[in-house]
């Protein structure tokens, strides 16, 4: 369970398929389930779609999301930190946008890796 | 190790010259079971009877079950109307019969939609079309967003997939008006074309005429751009080269003489000034810049509420 202070906390951005099924490649446990709790007690099954952490500032980001899927079959994905503290995972948003453009780049780069194990997989 | 192999072993992926970590030894889930366990705890210390309720429960440590055993539960309650939602309550309200002769002429100020599913309430048909058509389909669809699906990553062509929600907002309530007596607002949409009470400039709401106004202006904008920018300057060129053409073959035939010459100066006038006018265009950046229709611009940004800190 993970505890946020809305369901849907952090940054969203809308992708492509193929970039959702690259990011979770690289993952053992793909698009594991888990529980976002919000301040008002309201729980929402959430995928996990890679978990991942940066050099530059040792924080660990977690991108998720709801399966919500737009007109145009882009899939809406959440990218937040994830703070564990005292054995209690949180959401927190990102709110520096010099760290959102790392976390992008981040995210790029995962799904391109992910999606080269894919078509190695596929080979 | 090859990275498949880090992957199937539960390792973490370095990439990125370890720059970034994709990790493999945390999970968000697995802690919920051992806080649940925590929280049984105390429980079962503290008396004898939630020790029986806990091992009833002792089968289920999974919240995701719970929720679905509470689930019959919860929409066993609801109207067969009402989409379940086993988190919220919806609020038993009861509709007072609307008096006809009490219903102001304003009909924006006193009158607003209802925004919450009433169950076991039937709908009644909209018998007026006109500012209550709150369809999307009245608005010209942003068709940016078509671009999107082709969109899909490749490893040779990589390209930025994140893309702005194109969603257009659904501000507008969908359920209509509840209207005991439509005849007591027939007389207020007498005049619903250009009428600033329901539509106009500031109105959410629009008529068909206006959206039909708005588009019909568009694509007049559009056809006289593309006559002044592309048709007209192409058919200036094809008409040059032609002429040009044509002083070739008198060159060709009679070799050239004075009036080819002079002939030779106004085809360079006319054609330098085809050259300007496409030279500006160019200057616009106009077809010139690369403008994915996908490109990513701001993200949406939950950032209405602060990140909660445990």
């Amino acid at each position: 369970m993970v505890t946020a202070s809305n369901i849907g906390s952090g940054k969203k951005v809308n992708v492509g398929q193929s970039f959702a099924s690259g990011m979770s490649a690289l993952q053992t446990t793909q698009k594991e389930k888990f529980v976002i709790v919000d301040e008002s007690g309201t729980k929402k099954d959430a995928e996990r779609l890679s978990l991942f952490k940066l050099k530059d500032n040792d924080k660990t980001y977690i991108v998720y999301t709801f399966n919500e899927v737009d007109e145009n079959d882009m899939i809406k994905l959440y990218v937040a930190i994830l703070n564990d503290k005292d054995g209690v995972y949180s959401l927190e948003n990102i709110t520096d946008s010099d760290e959102w453009t790392k976390v992008k780049d981040a995210m790029r780069k995962i799904a391109k890796d992910g999606q080269q194990v894919l078509n190695e997989k596929e080979d | 190790m090859s990275k498949k192999e880090i992957i199937k072993n539960g390792e973490n992926v370095s990439i990125d010259n370890d720059n970034i970590i994709v990790l493999n030894n945390v999970s968000v889930a697995e802690k919920e079971e051992k806080q649940e366990e925590k929280q049984e705890e105390p429980v079962a210390a503290a008396s004898e009877e939630p020790k029986a309720e806990i091992a009833s429960n002792d089968n289920v440590s999974d919240p995701q079950t719970n929720e679905e055993q509470q689930e019959p539960e919860v929409s066993a309650e609801l109207p067969k109307d009402a989409t379940p939602e086993p988190q919220i309550d919806v609020p038993a309200i009861d509709i007072p019969a609307l008096d006809s002769t009490a219903i102001p002429t304003d009909v924006n100020a006193q009158m607003p939609a209802p925004s919450i599913d009433m169950p076991g309430v039937t709908t009644p048909e909209p018998q007026i079309s006109n500012p209550f058509n709150t369809g999307l389909d009245n608005y010209p669809q942003n068709n940016f967003a078509s671009d999107n699906s082709q969109n899909n990553f490749a490893t040779d062509n990589f390209q930025n997939n994140f893309a702005t929600d194109f969603n257009i907002p659904n501000q507008l309530n969908n359920n209509p008006m509840y209207a005991q007596d439509n005849n007591a607002f027939a007389t207020d949409f007498s005049n619903l074309n250009g009428a600033s009470n329901i539509g106009g400039n500031n109105s959410v709401f629009k008529t068909e005429s206006d959206v039909d106004k708005a588009f019909n202006d568009f694509i007049k904008d559009v056809s006289e751009s593309y006559s002044e920018r592309i048709s007209d300057p192409t058919k200036a060129l094809v008409t040059f080269i032609n002429k040009f053409v044509k002083w070739g073959d008198e060159v060709t035939k009679n070799g050239l003489n004075r009036g080819l010459f002079d002939e030779y100066d106004r085809l360079m006038d006319e054609l330098n000034s085809i050259k300007s006018y496409n030279e500006f265009n160019t200057d616009d950046n106009v077809y010139n810049e690369n403008k994915s229709l996908t490109n990513f611009g701001d993200e949406e940004e939950n950032n209405n509420y602060g990140g909660m800190v445990a």
